[in-house]
């Protein structure tokens, strides 16, 4: 199937240790406001926070509601899960949580499962009628929600009831966040914040066949390609068979490149657009101050020209958009690929159950001379969620959100949260800084460096991170620390499940927190009015021809035809609002 | 039927026989590539190397089946909402046909009822209006709602009246004759003549309901309502989904992508569907309406 | 007794007008009262002011409809391949009925049935997956055709072959199930006229050509007919899950093209819009076939 392999899989798990991670970014707890609290995060007492003072205001942004409120929702149902003892869909731990402490019951108006989840919500604001709150909507379904006067204007709840965590992490993106849910002065939705990370491609390749090869890793485009035809033309799993690809690409409607559309995904060419300075599929700086498309420019015909040029030679797997290209790596049939740091949850982790031995690495391509990558970012507000302008009790999701925040783990069990997972929590969302993995590197290096355990906790700690994704790498590191390949692992026997967040933190993360790279966003996620109208048409041009160029169905010349025919129906006039909307 | 001794009789026997067989191969093979499929574990399934054995061998789908009771649940709400669907569908489409199948100087006005019935196939106001429709009576999370939500199942409809029309017209002139009238005639006769068309409309009917899930979506807000092949496909995730996910979406499959799972599931909710065709099939049987009429 | 169709009393009238009672009753409360919701196509729907208040724009939607782009190339597709689906579903499974039907092993006739009709029931999405990779570029298909020398065909990738591949491979999905009907009209043929038509020297080919085809031609007539009504949908589901931009040229229809640019989606009245257009289409398609049935054929299809 097209779906993005394993990219869901146990991304739950790993999801889950993000947000602690990312989450513990801030350093106010209630209790006392301004000395920073040690999270004891081991421990199950519910802080009934009623009794703490909060020096900014009379409200205590996780105090106990007065009296009992109850809220509709849209609730999500996992099938996969298997409930602790006693508790089942719409009564689980979290649920209980709320209303005990917090006073906070609530309802379901209606039920999906992330098949259908989005129809259902889809349905609800057709039918004018949502309930009270909504999580997980995509930037078009808030928009619409909006459109059918549906939804509350919360800036004043917000600023009352948010926590200083999570303002903190709202206002680490302010710009951003405002340009997506305010208008008129009103805040219309809550935005989720993913990590960075996310959002930084990274080039997996397989260091052992590097090493079969006897080749060193690419540091540009040019070795990038040939390293590509090597794997694809060499037999570098040395097993005499001619069944190898370079570089894979991405699957049946798969993404050649990041837009401003979607989120992170895998096998795509960014990286090698970057090299000419081409960032396609958002809207850079002319050089005159000026907004424009990066599709239309001839930076990326000449990246389109190379791309379709290594199609040509070889270097990139011939089934490219269509056939089920992730197949490649989980058989261990694909060299390269541009992919997520958390790979090894998914694809990678598929290749490397098929076989234990693959030494899968990952890097920065240099887009120059200068030695830096540049990134293309991404929109970190994926999802966002919306409350009824019929809501009652607004503050209550707010609060929600900052017992999210504060960390779960002072709410309920262990046990209980980890068999549940931070999915089911009814405010559930990606909501937090980067911050977590560079304390994550610094406390791996201090212990390679020598420090102890116990030190290092503390150190964590201090920074309110949890200690989790530490302990879990440290126990299935061998020596010499240094060495971050494969062998530098051990995940035989119960270590095996490890495999996914030991590696993608260790190593998938590295990258990102050591490499030389730097962002280029777009100037704007606005929608103008013409692009609700035209937008989806002259996506569907630009990636039509361009994958009929890739794959050599097209000549490099149906670029130019592109340009005309895209500035022609739309694009200049749009070109033109986003001009103005930016001045 | 006359046995023929040719040898280009012979000859056509044979390839016809070639043919089919082949044909049936044809069709078996991707069941029989789900049904591997369903019994492998995930690495393998997912690097394409099942194919025609399984490989890394195990239960684990059909024990999590089993063991939901969800799934049950859902099962129980399909087999309901097929056994009310049968005998209302039945019963309302032969009594309509029977009038409908009549010429318009038997029946005067035929012709407009049939064409109101064809216009309102081909014409609807959406899934929105129809949804607020039944949300007014009161058939959101109700059985009822999947049962008679659909309406009237209007192809089946012209199919059975274009079966009785072409009986022949002997027959209930008749029964007439014997001093029948319609209500007589429908019950006792008719209903006789045409069974191989309603097995096959029940065959539709019961598949129809049976595997649809758009409607079981729309018309159910809790869990503890949907029918099975809702619950199944919520789990199935179509393309477009999926490509254009945030993470924070995609997190939330997290066995989506099991296709060992899904194709269990699959395979447990065609069981009966598999099971109904060869019981109706004793319908299909050449020869036996007239034959037994005639005696 | 009169030669042209018996006599009906008027009595037997109102009782016909009875049974038609509870169709249209449930005619009327699942399916003409929801009618009014295409009033949607000529408004600018919200949610909140409902069908009785939403703007009025009249004929706004349908001209932007026709002014896209692509609107052509895609109404041109959906032509082609449902009319290439109507006929190879129309055809195959009546040719397997047929042979089903002279088939001598017995025995075989049954397992045969339920296996051919099982494909039906698998979702495209899983089948999708499945055709992906057995005709893929270096699947067992081409691989196949490697060893019989031939070149590998690229069919994902060729706009042309994609077509045909969408039409051939939704026919055999279906054409199990959509036998059934045939088999039960078969059934409705008289045994005698075989029988008369042996006796005559008919062989088996002539059999088949003068009794048995005219036996269900109403019934195929039919058929035809009320698949013209499906011309405007080409088969969403299966070709949402094996498409890609390459082949978007020839296999774009109207369903998967509004739905990837977003049109249906919360874009309320013009998914009516675009439901209604279909609807008047098949409408006008549907009379003009049972017109022509009814004149050149004689059949009276309904």
């Amino acid at each position: 199937m097209k779906k993005v392999k394993k990219v869901i899989a146990e991304a739950v798990a790993l999801l889950m240790l993000v947000s602690m991670i990312a989450g513990c970014g801030s350093t106010d707890s209630p209790t006392g406001g301004t000395e920073s609290a040690a999270v004891e995060s081991e421990t199950t007492k519910s802080e009934d926070s009623t009794t703490t003072v909060d020096p900014n205001e009379s409200i205590d942004p996780l105090g106990k509601l007065p009296e009992l409120v109850t809220l509709t929702r849209g609730a999500w149902i996992d099938t996969n899960i298997t409930y602790p003892e006693g508790q089942s869909f719409g009564d689980d731990a979290y649920i209980r949580m709320l209303e005990e402490q917090f006073n906070i019951k609530l309802e379901n108006a209606f039920e999906g499962g992330s098949g259908n989840l989005s129809e259902k919500v889809d349905l609800a604001i057709a039918s004018g009628e949502l309930p009270d709150f909504l999580v997980g909507l995509s930037y078009t379904q808030y928009k619409a929600a909006l459109k059918a006067g549906l939804l509350m204007d919360i800036s004043q709840v917000w600023d009352t009831y948010a926590s200083d965590v999570t303002k903190e992490v709202y206002d680490n993106k302010k710009e951003l966040f405002d340009g997506l849910v305010t208008q008129d002065g009103g805040m219309y939705a809550i935005p989720s914040s993913n990590p960075e990370a996310d959002f930084l491609s990274v080039m997996w390749i397989r260091q052992d066949w590097l090493d079969n090869l006897d080749l060193s890793v690419p540091t540009n485009l040019e070795e990038l390609e040939a390293v590509a035809i090597a794997f694809a033309t060499q037999d570098p799993d040395g097993n005499g068979a001619d069944d190898t690809v370079g570089i894979v690409g991405p699957s049946t409607n798969g993404r050649l490149y990041q837009d401003m559309s979607g989120s992170n995904f895998s096998f795509h060419f960014d990286q090698i657009f970057a090299t000419y300075n081409s960032f396609p599929g958002i809207w850079v700086d002319d050089g005159n101050g000026n907004a424009v498309y990066g599709s239309i420019l001839p930076e990326t015909r000449d990246a389109l020209e190379k791309i379709a040029s290594m199609y040509q030679n070889g270097a990139i797997s011939q089934g490219m958009l269509t056939s089920e290209t992730y197949e490649l790596i989980a058989s261990n049939k694909g060299g390269i690929f541009f992919g997520c740091w958390w790979e090894p949850f998914a694809n990678i982790g598929n290749s490397w159950n098929n076989d234990n031995s693959v030494n899968w690495q990952p890097y920065s391509l240099a887009s120059g001379d200068n030695g830096i990558y540049m990134a293309k970012g991404g929109n970190p507000a994926q999802v966002y969620t919306v409350i009824s302008k019929d809501c009652k009790n607004p503050e209550a999701v707010i609060i929600m959100l900052n017992i999210f925040k504060d960390n779960l783990s002072n709410y309920v069990s262990e046990e209980d949260r980890n068999k549940l997972g931070d999915g089911l929590y009814p405010m559930y969302m990606t909501f937090g800084t980067d911050e977590g993995f560079f304390l994550l590197y610094e406390a791996l290096d201090a212990y390679y460096n020598g420090k102890t355990v116990d030190e290092v906790h503390a150190m964590l700690i201090e920074n309110n991170q949890d200690v989790y994704t530490f302990d879990n790498i440290i126990s299935c590191k061998t020596e010499p620390y240094s060495d971050n390949s494969i062998n530098g692992f051990d995940f035989t026997g119960d270590k095996a499940g490890q495999y996914g967040t030991a590696y993608s933190f260790a190593v998938g993360a590295g990258p990102f927190v050591e490499s030389n790279y730097e962002f280029v966003y777009t100037l704007t996620y606005e929608k103008t009015k013409t692009m609700e109208q035209r937008w989806s048409n002259l996506s569907d041009l630009e990636y039509t021809t361009f994958s009929k160029i890739i794959m050599g169905e097209e000549p490099i010349s149906a670029f130019d035809d592109f340009v005309t025919k895209w500035l022609k129906e739309g694009g200049e006039t749009i070109t033109a609002e986003i001009q103005d909307s930016l001045k | 039927m006359m046995k023929d001794k040719s040898i280009g009789s012979k000859i056509f026997d044979l390839c016809n026989c070639i043919v089919l067989i082949a044909l049936t191969i044809l069709c078996l093979l991707p069941i029989w590539y789900c049904l591997m499929v369903s019994v492998s574990s995930k690495a393998a399934i997912e690097a394409g190397y099942v194919s025609v054995y399984p490989i890394g061998f195990n239960m684990e789908s059909y024990k999590a089946i089993i063991s939901d009771s969800v799934f049950f649940g859902a099962a129980w709400i399909s087999v309901q909402r097929v056994v009310l669907a049968s005998v209302v569908t039945m019963v309302i489409l032969v009594l309509a046909a029977y009038p409908l199948s009549k010429a318009k100087r038997q029946f005067p006005g035929r012709n407009i009822i049939m064409w109101i019935f064809v216009f309102c196939m081909l014409f609807s106001g959406g899934t929105i209006p129809w949804y607020l429709t039944l949300r007014s009576y009161g058939l959101i999370d109700n059985v009822w709602g999947l049962v008679l939500g659909g309406g009237v199942p209007i192809s089946n409809l012209i199919l059975l009246v274009n079966f009785i029309k072409n009986l022949p017209e002997e027959l209930e002139e008749a029964a007439m004759i014997d001093g029948a009238g319609p209500w007589r005639y429908l019950i006792d006769i008719l209903i006789h003549l045409i069974k191989p068309v309603l097995a096959t409309i029940l065959l539709f009917t019961i598949v129809g309901h049976w595997n649809d899930f758009f409607q079981g979506m729309i018309l159910s807000s809790k869990l503890k309502s949907y029918p099975l092949q809702t619950y199944v496909q919520q789990m199935v995730v179509s393309v477009q989904n999926m490509s254009s996910m945030s993470l924070d979406q995609l997190e939330r499959m997290s066995n989506l992508n099991n296709k060992s799972l899904n194709t269990a599931k699959i395979f447990v909710t065609m069981i009966p569907v598999l099971l109904i065709y060869p019981f109706l099939q004793r319908y299909f049987v050449k020869g036996i309406t007239l034959g037994s009429v005639k005696g | 007794m009169a030669k042209r169709g018996m006599k009906v009393k008027n009595s037997h009238v109102k009782h016909y007008w009875i049974m038609l009672i509870p169709a249209f009753i449930w005619l009327v409360l699942f399916q003409i009262r929801p009618m009014f919701g295409i009033i949607m196509a000529f408004q600018d729907y919200e949610p909140l002011k409902g069908l009785l208040h939403s703007e009025f724009i009249g004929l706004d939607n349908f001209t932007y409809l026709f002014e896209l782009s692509e609107v052509r190339s895609v109404l041109t597709n959906t032509l082609i391949i449902a009319f290439g689906k109507i006929v190879g579903n129309l055809l195959v499974p009546l040719i397997f009925a047929l042979l089903l039907n002279e088939l001598r092993v017995k025995y075989l006739v049954k397992p045969i049935q339920t296996i051919c009709y099982l494909p039906y029931f698998l979702s495209w999405v899983i089948i999708g997956g499945m055709m992906l990779q057995i005709f893929s570029y270096d699947g067992p298909v081409n691989q196949i055709l490697g060893f019989l020398g031939l070149e590998p065909m690229m069919f994902f990738q060729n706009a042309g072959l994609f077509r045909k591949f969408i039409i051939v491979s939704d026919v055999w999905k279906s054409f199990g199930y959509n036998a059934v009907i045939y088999l039960a009209a078969l059934t409705g043929i008289d045994p005698t006229l075989y029988e008369a038509a042996a006796i005559d020297g008919a062989g088996r080919w002539k059999r088949m050509l003068y009794v048995t085809l005219p036996g269900i031609g109403s019934t195929i007539a039919m058929l035809g007919i009320l698949s013209l009504g499906g011309i405007l949908n080409a088969g969403f589901d299966q070709i949402y899950n094996l498409y890609n931009p390459l082949v978007y040229s020839t296999a774009d229809i109207i369903d998967t093209y509004t739905y990837r640019i977003g049109f249906q989606q919360l874009n309320f009245s013009m998914g009516t819009t675009i439901g209604l257009l279909k609807s008047v289409v098949s409408f006008i398609l549907i009379t003009v076939g049972y017109w022509l049935a009814k004149k050149f054929v004689g059949y009276r299809v309904f």
